[in-house]
């Protein structure tokens, strides 16, 4: 079953005077299964974070559909998008997007408490989950006292702690080391591999091969996709880089 | 380079900082305005007839001195906020030198502006002030437009001084950080605020013993403990709202089930950090609002002091005219009764009526207060000093014959050798007779009989309470005289004789001040053809107008530091709103991804800007209430005291005040909302 379906995605943005119209999105379609780990490949400027901002709801596209566990979502309303998102999508962000007035538990917490759960339960449902993320440690501290990578982690504990029914990530080991990103890389896989429906949007040959299906977008189209099947890591991070390497000399076939 | 290209720059940069610049810009032309006000009044002609301390030449200089402390912190505001640009025009390879160049002409074009505006403002304000001045100070008003060049190039002189030391001041803040740093400035990580108990409790052990201070003060020690409590009372402010309010939040937080709620989580770990930053700031909000409440509970206390004064001395008619005589036989002497015809006569003359007369002969002690131990008057320690044992114990002391009364109030009342009836004014005395001795010898007592009289209206001192004891006949003076006598005093200096009119000038306000010039005029002419010991004429207008001519100057000198602590209090409330704004943009834009709709944000928002603005309110609620104690004990010494109604005129001042904060918390909020970008919509 479908978890993801999105068809004719279209997205025009227009300078603010009207002037210029620059599209961002021409005609995206494609389906995420769910449990399954979908990775979107693109260069800069070829529309992966307006795609990625428009699964999220954080944007509005100018014609097509999103239909998120059989709901629409651009069908919904602004004031039930939060609640819905909260709910349903878990956002793990390049930078992290932790709020520095909140110790990392708090900061896990955030969704919880807005959906009104109680004390408790929140520290039943962070328990195992910490555990996996080996962040236990460090749940009292504030995200400045802390390393990107463990930064990361309880940005993706925050993501996951609602049992969201997908969690996108937008270049998650843009700013991490090799060696944490690596370690990331390999969380994710569990996660996934726990159940998680995830959806990532990297430049990153590396982050990619770890991922079921690679999708590959160009000037506002999903262009290739190459499934990993039974390949390796390494043997599906060749396949990739071939890819890439073809899309680069310029095949257009 | 040529200096083009900075000019280019500077104007860039103020344009690009319009919504720091702007309020900098009309802040300083509203002080410099201000400050030319004060000047040209320092100097004006029509003023320095009538004033009393305006003109002395020092209010410019305090005036100045405060702008530039004002102007002084707004701009290092603006500076914090620009480092990073001018790290970025570092980092692009302008050196320190050249970015110097840029902020001098930034100052030198603000400088122009405010100078401009300032002097436009000044001119078309002048005369508003000095109308107001005079029509308080009983002067001449004339409506001509005038500009003082004096006055101008003085401000100017000092509005140069003032930002050149700003200027000096941003360049030391930019001088001392390199290109990361000053990039960097903003973006500093923070550390979550530590809260130590210990200061905290320091800070509300301090503010308990300033408000004891002011519980307990009283007597010649009051001015000290005044300014004792002022001051603890100003730390206690910082400490409170730095640290405890930290220490506060960090309780909350503790108290697990209240902290996870939504309604409470974002609102308190974002007010630590809140407090933590901008404690400093709230607290000058609240010093300055305490301030502003200050001079108006004060205000209000003159205003009603000089209300009072007049009450007590014009309790009915509205002129007094009192003619002085050396002894008892003088005070029913025929050149008395030409005085009252002689003034009438005048007045017809002038087509003005004088009505409602109370005329009448007395005889009382020359001082305001006399000792009176239990019910003995020992005159010669009449002078007793006053001190806490004996407070209550000070009376002025009036004798009239029942005959006075008689004529006046059309009774037949009558009283025997040694009776007397007493009318108390604002005090008690409930003894049945008074006696009055010199050391222990000789006394003469008057007892009180059981009878009710309606009081004349007569004045009244304003310090002490008041006997008004009339007598069966003026020769029982006599005897109070060879007390005086036998003891070796002077019963001239002791004793006052005088003939008391009281009446109505019955004619228009606008007419009655000019009416009575030459009315007072007229009655010192008498008193010269008559040889008379002494006379004294008084009229509601002329005091109300003339006399209390420095309490009004106090009271126009304070409006203008109302308007300058009003003004900063708008500044600190708007850039507080500006640079939290930012700091929030971000932080909200997280918010929204982690899924928080905008009206929880904004229901956030609402409640985090509602207390860290409702908090400096408080404190200075709480504050006013016990400076208004203060007040009433420093400053009542009178025997009229009407804390009531004085407290409820502070109340409503302090409701006004309060209306005045929200409504600049309203405006300043929106400039938040504004930068925070989309979360007031919806």
């Amino acid at each position: 079953m479908s978890i993801l379906e999105v068809s004719q995605l279209k997205k025009i943005y227009s300078t603010r005077f009207g002037g210029n119209q620059v599209e961002a999105l021409t005609d995206v379609n494609f389906n995420v299964e769910e449990g399954e780990y979908i990775a979107i490949m693109g260069e800069s400027g070829s529309g992966k974070t307006t795609l990625l901002n428009i699964l999220a709801a954080l944007d509005k596209p100018t014609s097509g559909s999103v239909i998120l566990d059989g709901r629409n979502i651009s069908q919904i309303s602004e004031s039930k998008m939060a609640n819905f998102r909260r709910n349903n999508i878990g956002f793990v962000f390049q930078d992290f997007n932790l709020l520095d007035t909140f110790t990392l538990e708090d900061n896990i917490f955030l969704p919880l408490v807005l959906s009104g759960k109680k004390y408790k339960d929140m520290k039943d449902k962070l328990k195992p989950i910490a555990k996996e993320l080996k962040i236990e440690d460090i749940l009292k501290k504030y995200p400045y006292e802390v390393s990107g990578g463990q930064k990361q982690r309880a940005a993706v504990a925050r993501a996951i702690i609602t049992d969201p029914k997908l969690v996108f990530a937008d270049e998650p080991t843009g700013a991490l080391d090799s060696k944490s990103a690596d370690e990331l890389l390999r969380l994710f896989a569990k996660i996934n591999r726990l159940g998680q429906t995830i959806l990532m949007v990297t430049h990153s040959v590396k982050s990619a091969s770890f991922a079921d299906r690679v999708l590959f977008i160009r000037d506002g189209k999903i262009f290739h996709q190459i499934y990993k099947g039974n390949d390796t890591d390494f043997k599906f991070y060749e396949k990739i880089s071939d890819t890439i390497t073809l899309l680069a000399s310029g095949g257009e076939s | 380079m040529r200096l083009g290209f900075y000019l280019k720059f500077a104007i860039d940069g103020i344009k690009k900082n319009k919504k720091l610049y702007i309020p900098y810009i009309l802040t300083c032309s509203v002080m410099f305005a201000m400050c030319y006000i004060i000047c040209f009044l320092n100097d004006s002609e029509s003023v320095s007839k009538v004033s009393v301390f305006i003109n002395t030449g020092v209010f410019p200089w305090i005036f100045a001195f405060f702008s530039g402390l004002v102007l002084f912190y707004t701009n290092s505001f603006l500076i914090k906020r620009r480092k990073k640009e001018f790290g970025l025009y570092n980092v692009l390879g302008m050196n320190k030198r050249n970015i110097s160049k840029i902020l001098f002409f930034e100052t030198v074009i603000t400088l122009v502006i405010v100078i401009i505006l300032g002097l436009v403002g000044g001119f078309l304000l002048y005369k508003l002030a000095e109308t107001l001045l005079l029509s308080m100070l009983g002067g001449d008003i004339d409506y001509n437009i005038v500009i003082s060049s004096d006055a101008s190039v003085w401000t100017i002189i000092a509005f140069c001084v003032v930002f050149a030391l700003i200027f000096l001041n941003s360049l030391r803040q930019i001088g001392f950080s390199n290109a990361i740093s000053l990039i960097k400035s903003e973006s500093f990580g923070e550390k979550p605020p530590k809260s130590n108990i210990f200061v905290g409790i320091i800070g509300l052990l301090l503010l308990i013993g300033a408000y004891i201070a002011t519980l307990n003060v009283s007597g010649s020690a009051a001015t000290w403990w005044f300014f004792i409590g002022v001051i603890l009372v100003i730390i206690s402010t910082y400490i409170i709202m730095i640290s405890s309010s930290v220490f506060i939040c960090r309780v909350l937080k503790n108290n697990k089930r209240y902290y996870y709620k939504s309604s409470h989580f974002i609102s308190i770990s974002s007010m630590m950090y809140r407090m933590k930053r901008n404690g400093a700031g709230l607290a000058s909000i609240c010093v300055l609002l305490t301030m502003v409440q200050f001079i108006m509970s004060t205000y209000i206390y003159v205003q009603w002091l000089a209300d009072d004064m007049l009450k007590c001395q014009y309790p009915q008619q509205n002129t007094h005219v009192r003619v002085t005589e050396e002894n008892i036989d003088r005070l029913f002497s025929d050149d008395n009764l030409k005085i009252k015809k002689e003034l009438s006569n005048f007045a017809s003359e002038n087509n003005v009526n004088l009505k409602n007369y109370l005329e009448y002969r007395d005889v009382h002690f020359r001082e305001m207060g006399i000792y009176v131990d239990d019910n003995k008057v020992d005159i010669s320690q009449r002078l007793t000093s006053y001190s806490e044992e004996n407070k209550g114990k000070f009376f002025q002391i009036d004798f009239i014959p029942i005959d006075e009364y008689n004529k006046n109030m059309g009774t037949n009342e009558t009283l025997n050798r040694g009776e007397a009836v007493v009318n108390v004014f604002g005090g008690e005395y409930n003894k049945d007779s008074i006696t009055f001795t010199w050391g222990d010898k000789q006394e003469k007592t008057f007892k009180f009989v059981d009878k009710q009289l309606e009081s004349m209206k007569i004045d009244r001192s304003w310090y002490n309470p008041k006997l008004v004891i009339f007598i069966s006949d003026i020769n029982e003076i006599k005897e109070i005289e060879n007390i005086i006598l036998s003891g070796g005093g002077n019963s001239q200096d002791i004793l006052a004789y005088g003939i008391q009119l009281r009446f109505d000038i019955d004619c228009s306000n606008d007419r009655v001040k000019g009416f009575f010039k030459s009315f007072r005029e007229k009655t010192y002419e008498i008193a010269d053809s008559l040889q008379l010991k002494g006379i004294l004429s008084n009229n509601y207008y002329q005091s109300r107008y003339i006399d209390f001519k420095d309490l009004r100057e106090f009271l126009f000198v304070s409006i203008f530091f109302i308007i300058l602590f009003t003004i900063v209090v708008i500044l600190i409330m708007y850039y507080k709103q500006v640079s939290e704004g930012y700091e929030d943009a971000n932080r909200f834009d997280i918010m929204k991804k982690v899924g928080i709709s905008k009206k929880e944000i904004k229901k956030s928002v609402n409640s985090q800007l509602l207390v860290t603005f409702a908090a400096p309110l408080i404190l200075t609620g709480l504050h006013t209430i016990f400076s208004t104690i203060m007040l009433c004990k420093m400053m009542f010494t009178t025997a009229y005291h009407d804390y009531i109604s004085f407290a409820f005129m502070i109340f409503i001042s302090f409701i006004v005040l309060s209306l005045l904060y929200c409504i600049m918390y309203k405006v300043t909020s929106k400039v938040y909302y504004r930068i925070v970008g989309g979360v007031d919509k919806d």
